[in-house]
């Protein structure tokens, strides 16, 4: 009731707006530093930002007159003041800075909506002269009341505009790129950066040692707070070099990064590194520390909103990761047997070598692959120490991952070829004796687990323990695989010696090899090749 | 060739595919904002726009920026703040899909209608950065005071030109297009000292017209796109260039002997 009265009042203020009103509306022009104006369907509203930090809004939204937050009136969606204020904001809009608020709606208005365009028209001389003056246009005592309370409520937010504005420029940091958060309560908050990835040691932190608001920069380029500037809070430098001049009040937290305090820094808390680097010439009265536990921090850089869902997946979820898996295995064929392909064309002999030597030498090839895995990394740290080495570290690392590759591939081909021979009798194998069949088929033979397990995924809750099964046995076979043919690459010194490859015997070369591209290596089979060709002859 | 046809094939499928929506399914929001200009003597503008058409030229002096906006608030949403501390403005402007949407679910969507213009003013030192991912973006940067441009695009199709002479020397101008149709005109109006072009699939074209009162050295990067470079017939340049299952052509310049 209360409310109504006041309403009322307003409304005769609005209606008793003077004439010279209008004409200090007017002069709003150079008061109005911003404005905003949003329409939709169910919303119209005018949003003013004046020089001196005040700031008005005023909304039609869902029936309801809104200023600066406050119900002021209501109004019928569609109605002619709907139609007015929109019209008179499309046409401000389409200005630059003239939203004079008097005047904007016609006569034919009905008496509750006439009543809220009159409180938005008595408001014209507060864009011009503060709220204090809005006051003094009404006439009775519950009018000056409500009135008052507006403008207090104005007047108040202004105040805390401007004094946060003038603390900021106070403080003048400069922050480059990055994510600047600011919180002044901590609960839940150790929790959630525990759920998106931060170390469990931030968020140990977070949860014992902060008493004070906290300023979080994440991810910036650079953060630095110059000389003369205080900062009376926590700072938290996250993935942040930074750089203080100034003096921190609170504690200082550096995760994963770097903080250079200058000899005119102060920092009257703790400065605590986790798992980063503090060079310190100025003073830090609370002390230096590293978190005894050095995790890293993790903010995935794309990953704005985390969802958390529980609950065991869906049937639905099973048979896509399924799919998805199988996908993936299908790829990984093709890329594998293209890249066997590749390596059948152009290094069929060395490729049918390492073959050789992993057939006939698997045990020696697979210790031998054994120790290549063992020393790579002794080895190449050694090579990066010797200078005169050092420079030859990269071809040593392109070097072992092409023997693996070539070794990987001559397994499979290893494979394929064994495979034709047990299961096909020799007539049939003759035909099948290609190198790129054994090699299609050898990576077949080493995925088929990864395929079987991607099948079983799908029905996870019947299979699932199949499928533990069978991905760990085909990562075993993998590395089994890859083991030994490394130990077979070099072991065969990539392919150019057959020293462990069928010794004594003349390889069994496939159709589609040219014999007298492989001549035969020991004294034996040369006499076996020259009583063939006498046959022949 | 093929890639040519396949940037509007993209924007098509990204932006037009459903033009022929019902409007009643979209939720049209417009947003004029706009801020007088007070004295800054800097203005540091980030502006994000996920899809739409966007537009960018310089306004009137009187203001120091204006953006006006037309978006769907059912499947977007616009963020928008102008900080100022001693005299130096900072501007953000994002324009990106609610996180509980998926863009890809919105069959029959018009993304092609929604759009944002930005002007900004020409009185005061201008640093823009802009991020574009499907839109179909047309800018006109002459007449600013452009210090620092970098600009990096999705799927989209863009088109910049400097209609006047950049009133400031730029100290860098960063391009990096993605499976994009990409133009750039008059860029000897911009006053870049130091241009940056990066292509991924999509055409690119840069016509160095303009008045050139300044050295510039450029360093451009193309995938698997084409590139296209105009260069006017009176201007020396030097090109050092490295290939790969790439042709090069250079018709009508002439190699200075050496002596």
């Amino acid at each position: 009731m209360l409310k109504q009265m006041r309403l009322a009042a307003l409304v005769l203020a609005g209606v008793l707006v003077p004439a010279p009103l209008v004409g200090q509306a007017a002069q709003t022009v150079d008061e109005i530093v911003q404005t905003a104006i949003v329409l939709s369907e169910d919303e119209a509203s005018l949003d003013l930002e004046l020089v001196d930090g005040r700031s008005l809004q005023i909304r039609l939204i869902d029936g309801t007159v809104l200023i600066d937050g406050r119900e002021a009136g209501v109004y019928r969606p569609g109605g002619a003041l709907e139609s007015a204020w929109r019209s008179f904001l499309r046409g401000t809009s389409d200005g630059e800075f003239e939203p004079a608020l008097t005047g904007f709606a016609g006569a034919d208005l009905a008496a509750d909506e006439a009543a809220a365009v009159s409180i938005i028209e008595a408001l014209a001389p507060f864009l011009v002269e503060g709220s204090a003056e809005i006051a003094a246009t009404v006439a009775t005592e519950e009018s000056v009341e409500a009135a008052t309370e507006i403008a207090a409520t104005i007047a108040e937010a202004a105040a805390a505009a401007a004094a946060a504005t003038a603390q900021l420029e106070a403080l003048d940091e400069v922050v480059a790129g990055g994510l600047v958060v600011e919180l002044s309560e901590l609960e839940g908050l150790a929790g959630s950066l525990g759920r998106i990835g931060l170390a469990p040691e931030l968020a140990r932190i977070l949860n014992t040692d902060i008493d004070s608001p906290v300023r979080i920069v994440i991810e910036a380029d650079e953060y630095v707070l110059p000389e003369g500037a205080e900062l009376d809070q926590t700072l938290i430098l996250v993935e942040t070099d930074g750089v203080l001049a100034g003096v921190v009040t609170g504690n200082v937290i550096v995760a994963d990064g770097s903080l250079m305090i200058a000899p005119t820094g102060r920092i009257d808390g703790e400065v605590v590194a986790i798992d980063a680097s503090i060079h310190n010439e100025g003073t830090v009265i609370g002390g230096l520390r590293e978190a005894p536990h050095i995790a890293p921090v993790v903010v995935a850089p794309f990953a704005r909103h985390v969802r958390v869902r529980g609950g065991p997946p869906s049937i639905a979820n099973n048979i896509a990761m399924g799919f998805g898996s199988l996908a993936k295995t299908i790829a990984m064929y093709l890329l594998f047997g293209f890249l066997g392909a590749l390596a059948v064309y152009f290094f069929r002999g060395q490729l049918e070598t390492v073959s050789d030597t992993v057939s006939y030498s698997f045990g020696r090839s697979f210790l031998a692959g054994l120790a290549a895995e063992v020393l790579f990394v002794p080895v190449g740290l050694v090579m990066t120490v010797l200078i005169v080495t050092a420079i030859a570290v990269p071809f040593y690392a392109l070097g072992f991952i092409l023997l693996g590759l070539l070794g990987y591939i001559s397994v499979a081909h290893a494979a394929g070829e064994n495979l034709t021979r047990h299961r096909f009798a020799w007539p049939s194998r003759m035909r099948r004796s290609n190198s790129y069949y054994y090699v299609l088929n050898g990576f077949g033979v080493l995925l088929a687990l990864f395929a079987g397990a991607a099948i079983t995924q799908m029905a996870a809750p019947l299979l699932g323990w199949a499928h533990d099964l069978l991905i760990v046995s085909a990562w075993i076979l993998t590395w089994v695989a890859a083991t030994s043919g490394l130990g077979a690459a070099l072991l065969s010194r990539a392919g150019t010696q057959r020293k462990y490859a069928r010794p004594g015997e003349l390889p069994e070369l496939p159709a589609d090899t040219f014999t007298r591209d492989m001549p035969p290596t020991d004294a034996g089979a040369r006499a076996r090749r020259a009583e063939e060709k006498g046959d022949e002859i | 060739m093929r890639y040519r046809l396949a940037v509007p094939v993209i924007l098509l499928l990204v932006l037009g595919f459903g033009a022929a929506a019902p409007a009643e399914a979209q939720s049209w929001k417009t947003v004029a904002k706009s801020r007088q200009r007070r004295g800054q003597d800097f203005l540091d503008v980030k502006i994000n726009y996920a899809v739409g058409r966007f537009e960018l030229k310089r306004g009137s002096d009187r203001l120091l920026y204006r953006l006006d906006s037309k978006y769907d608030e059912e499947a977007f949403k616009l963020t928008s703040s102008y900080l100022e501390s001693k005299g130096r403005g900072s501007l953000r402007i994002d324009i990106e899909g609610h996180e509980e949407v998926d863009l890809k679910d919105l069959k029959d969507y018009d993304f092609e209608a929604g759009n944002l213009s930005v002007d900004l003013t020409g009185a005061t030192p201008v640093v823009l950065a802009m991020k574009f991912g499907a839109a179909e973006a047309r800018l006109d940067l002459g007449g600013l005071r452009l210090q620092n441009l970098v600009l990096e695009t999705g799927a989209s199709d863009t088109h910049i030109w400097f209609s006047e002479t950049n009133r400031e020397t730029a100290e860098h101008c960063s391009f990096k297009a993605g499976a994009a149709q990409f133009r750039v005109d008059n860029l000897g109006n911009s006053r870049c000292e130091r241009i940056t072009v990066s292509g991924g699939v999509g055409t690119l074209s840069l016509d160095f017209s303009g008045d050139w009162d300044h050295d510039a050295t450029g360093d451009i990067n193309v995938g698997l796109g084409t590139i296209e470079i105009a260069v006017p017939s009176e201007l020396g340049v030097r090109v050092e260039r490295s290939t790969f299952l790439m042709s090069f052509d250079a018709p009508g310049f002439e190699q200075p002997k050496i002596t």
